[in-house]
């Protein structure tokens, strides 16, 4: 069983508790398991997770259909991972995130052994599960679904692969540059507003990029879902063709793309060819250089961390610098934000596996927009923008949700 | 009684279906509770079963409904609060658990009284987000600060939680409580015996009934309404810390300070184990640490109390360190209502080491004295623990902080062992029974005795039997089917593996 590679951490989860529903505002929380807010029972936070894991390696419990159900209501936001790392915030604190990456390094030097400021892998341990869940045949039934989707059309809607890039139709864009931009599966299929904002700003600041007729699912639905030879092969056929384009660059304005490039593909394939930059990263730059120049807003805004992007991957400062560098642009923060910021529900698969749970988490939302005054909510990923924007609708928040290339676009008159 | 489908229906009858889950995983999950580690060190064949159903009340009225069933059908219960105490799950018998988180309602503030009244499932976190808003908060902050822990679990367990030095145990910040009994009657303590009361004070209308439930376990009813008194939240407060020239002068030197009246919290590091290097690098060879923690309205006040803690450290040849001035700055201060760095400690040792804890409450002046016996075991074993990533070493230390105001201080012990081998969790398991026995021959006291099999069998065997018929004939008259938290407190078998333990230690003492 995959879950047993854990074994050690997770008996090294003290369940004390602050993964659930802390309350905390000298470091920005208020309550934590975004499932546990909803379901409110013990099996859907990550000490339930983990003391479930604990049971299956130690042989008293058996993975069942009514397990896995339960598995894929995680939106494996990792909310409960970043509240678990008091000690590393302490380390952080005293000698910023540059401490905590040279400590083992460093205690080694010193003859200490290999000190270790790490949390608990809650969301690793979870995945692992799901993961045998699927080696059992046990994943719900709309993640066989996806997975079948991911088979056989190479992304999760079943789509033909000729229309994914339908929205570049006319934009006369290379399938070879040296910059390739990866739309994903969502933006490419769902949300073409993105992928039209992001070609047009891009070529706007004279860039010369790439779409790539044959780029298929990153594979993080397949990673999440629990499907690991399904997400390699993806993988594997994604670094061959981004090789053969030429990239040396590759932008993303999906955070689980971006996390999935960046992240676990070096884990499957060794060093990438190329770079993985975030749309907000690249945007920030441009602005910089004054290769772009977004123009005056007069509007109230409020900024939601996607979790993939915020917690996972630590990028909270490049899409706030975007939205201030537009002219008169009024950002209020939520509370709780950033790495205590409420995941919008659609993460790890939820919105396939139970759609209902999704919307209802993103529903939690709306009062903390709705308390900032904000006409409008800013996001920089699709999957956050389409169950933000159902959430605001059930509950008639009266305030729009765009993605960041969005806004950017509108105020060069795009 | 094994739980049927029809006991399920019944419950889901009187809660919602959406509020009650039977599956196996569910069970599980609600296997082991917050000290979980302590579990793991358990043969899987002696932890207590999982419970067979779970039942999330929201209001007084449902868990009245709920024991009343339980007894029409005897089926045993088992209650849990925020899971992050230090028993082990259900009952052996399984049954029904009834999780209190959804009990978690902010009631109201009374200023008349000064009191707090909130659901008793509400967390300790939550209760002073409230209370911050009226400029006030509980004084004790509860159980390891963590604020994850609900109030009622805190006061069920007589656990500890940080403010202890000023403001005592929570439970002497009760002024009344709103009960459940185990046959399903409700009934109101204090001052709140005279139903037209809109007074809340404890010591009033004959017995202090809430003090029966308190520290009882939950064996003699379930809390589903507290009333807490509050304290003005305070501008100023510092961390001051000093190291001393040896265990016995430091306590003494704290003691001093407490009785004063200049503390509010404190901590006294001994220079043994894991810490005694560091220590020793730190502030030179056998002087121990302590950190004390001031705080007042007012700036002079909080500097002449500093000046007077400063004058009665150097009267025992403290010397002033500046590790409480940079805690306070990093936030993680002794006393910081919003700190949860506490137990989350222990599960941070790092891969293959994890913590075992036994508490106990003992007089600050003659702490040295048990500690020191403490230490002998652990000493004895040091051999035996993990290695901890984390500490870069085999980690076992223990500490002091404040339990209550009368100079009594709470005892961790820890150290470390690796739940994932088999020789490492039994020798652990005989350790920490080691430890409690020697802390019990010392005649002191434990909070959490209500964790069965951890301070129980210790407890039982010292209890003076009229004390225990006492309490046995009170659990009878008020379950006479014993089936809420049944064993807790009043064991119903024995022992045997701990009395094993403990008759060897003493066959070993006999040889020496």
């Amino acid at each position: 069983m995959r879950v047993e590679e854990y074994k050690h951490e997770i008996y090294g989860c003290a369940h004390c508790t602050v993964c659930r529903d802390i309350v905390d505002h000298v470091r920005g929380w208020k309550e934590v398991c975004p499932v546990y807010k909803q379901l409110r029972f013990q099996p859907y936070t990550a000490m339930g997770h983990n003391t479930i894991a604990l049971n299956i390696v130690e042989g008293g419990l058996k993975y069942s259909e009514e397990l896995a159900d339960c598995l894929y209501k995680c939106t494996t936001c990792a909310a409960c991972e970043e509240v678990c790392k008091p000690l590393s915030a302490i380390l952080e604190e005293v000698g910023g995130a540059e401490l905590k990456i040279v400590l083992p390094t460093l205690s080694e030097a010193l003859g200490i052994g290999t000190m270790l400021a790490d949390p608990i892998p809650s969301v690793a341990i979870l995945k692992a599960m799901r993961a045998d869940c699927v080696d059992l045949g046990l994943d719900p039934e709309p993640i066989k679904k996806l997975a079948s989707a991911l088979e056989r059309t190479h992304n999760p809607y079943g789509e033909a692969q000729e229309d994914k890039i339908k929205w570049a139709e006319g934009l006369n864009i290379p399938e070879k540059a040296k910059i390739v931009f990866f739309p994903g599966c969502e933006p490419a299929y769902r949300a073409q507003e993105i992928v039209l904002a992001t070609a047009k700003i891009l070529k706007s600041a004279g860039i010369e990029f790439a779409v790539l007729g044959d780029e298929w699912c990153c594979g993080n639905p397949a990673f999440d879902a629990g499907y690991i030879d399904l997400g390699e092969r993806l993988v594997r056929h994604n670094v061959e063709v981004l090789k053969k384009a030429g990239a040396e660059k590759v932008v993303t304005t999906c955070p689980a793309c971006y996390k999935t490039l960046k992240n676990d593909y070096p884990k499957i394939v060794g060093e990438l060819p190329f770079e993985v930059v975030h749309i907000s990263e690249l945007l920030e730059d441009l602005i910089r250089e004054g290769k772009i120049k977004p123009g005056a807003m007069r509007e109230k805004i409020t900024y939601h961390d996607p979790c993939q992007l915020g917690r996972v991957m630590g990028m909270y400062r490049e899409p706030r610098a975007v939205l201030n560098a537009i002219p008169g642009l009024n950002l209020v923060e939520m509370y709780p934000t950033r790495q205590a910021s409420w995941c919008c529900g659609a993460g790890g698969e939820v919105i396939a596996s139970n759609p209902g749970l999704a919307v209802n988490i993103a529903m939690e939302k709306v009062p903390l927009v709705q308390e900032t005054g904000a006409d409008l909510l800013v996001t920089t990923c699709p999957a956050c923008k389409r169950n933000l924007e159902l959430a605001a609708k059930r509950k008639k928040a009266g305030y729009k949700v765009k993605d960041l290339v969005e806004v950017v676009a509108q105020s060069m008159g795009l | 009684m094994a739980v049927t489908k029809k006991l399920v229906e019944d419950l889901e009858g009187i809660v919602g279906s959406k509020y009650v889950m039977d599956q196996d995983f569910a069970q599980y999950a609600y296997g082991a509770a917050g000290i979980f580690f302590m579990n793991t060190m358990m043969e899987v064949s002696d932890r207590s079963a999982p419970p067979e159903v779970i039942v999330k009340p929201r209001t007084t009225e449902e868990v009245s409904e709920i024991m009343k069933l339980a007894n029409e059908t005897k089926t045993p219960v088992t209650i849990r609060g925020g899971g992050e105490g230090y028993w082990i799950g259900g009952s052996k018998d399984r049954g029904i658990m009834i999780d209190m988180t959804d009990m978690k309602k902010f009631i109201e503030y009374d200023e008349v009284s000064r009191t707090a009244r909130a659901q008793a499932g509400i967390t300790w976190g939550t209760l002073n987000e409230e209370l911050e808003k009226y400029g006030v908060g509980t004084g004790n902050y509860g159980t390891h600060g963590l604020l994850g822990a609900c109030v009622a679990g805190s006061l069920n367990a007589d656990s500890p939680g940080p403010g202890g030095g000023k403001y005592g145990m929570p439970g002497e910040n009760v002024t009344n409580l709103e009960v459940v009994l185990p046959t399903g009657e409700i009934v109101r303590t204090g001052s709140l015996l005279n139903e037209e009361s809109k007074f809340n004070f404890r010591y009033c209308n004959g017995p202090d009934l809430a003090g029966m439930f308190i520290g009882s376990g939950g064996i003699y009813g379930i809390m589903t309404e507290v009333w807490l008194k509050t304290r003005p939240l305070y501008e100023h407060s510092e961390t001051v810390g000093y190291s001393y020239p040896d265990f016995d002068t430091a306590v003494h030197a704290v003691n001093e300070i407490q009785s004063d009246g200049y503390l509010t919290e404190y901590a006294v590091v001994p220079p043994a184990g894991i810490v005694e290097d560091l220590l020793g690098a730190m502030f030179g060879k056998g002087r121990p640490l302590t950190l004390v923690v001031t705080e007042s309205h007012s700036e002079t006040i909080e500097e002449a109390q500093k000046a007077e803690i400063d004058k009665i450290a150097k009267k025992y040849d403290g010397r002033l360190v500046g590790l409480g001035g940079l805690l306070d700055a990093l936030g993680f201060g002794l006393y910081d209502r919003h700190e949860f760095l506490g137990g989350n400690m222990l599960g941070l040792l790092g891969p293959n080491a994890t913590a075992a804890v036994t508490c106990s409450i003992q007089p600050l002046l003659t702490a040295p004295e048990v500690m020191e016996a403490e230490f002998a075991v652990c000493r004895k074993y040091e051999d035996s623990y993990a290695y901890s990533r984390l500490l870069g070493g085999k980690v076992w230390l223990g500490a002091l902080i404040a339990a209550g105001e009368l100079g009594a201080a709470y005892a961790p012990t820890v150290f470390s062992f690796d739940p994932s081998n088999d020789e490492s969790r039994k020798t652990a398991y005989r350790v920490v029974h080691e430890l409690l026995e020697v802390k019990w021959r010392t005649g002191y006291a434990t909070q959490f005795s209500n964790t069965r099999e951890w301070e129980t069998p210790h407890v039982v065997r010292r209890y003076d039997p009229q004390s225990l018929e006492l309490m046995k004939k009170i659990k009878e008259t008020l379950d006479p089917n014993n089936i809420l938290n049944r064993d807790f407190v009043i064991p119903t078998s024995p022992y045997e593996k701990v009395d094993k333990i403990i008759a060897e230690m003493e066959s070993e003492e006999v040889k020496k």
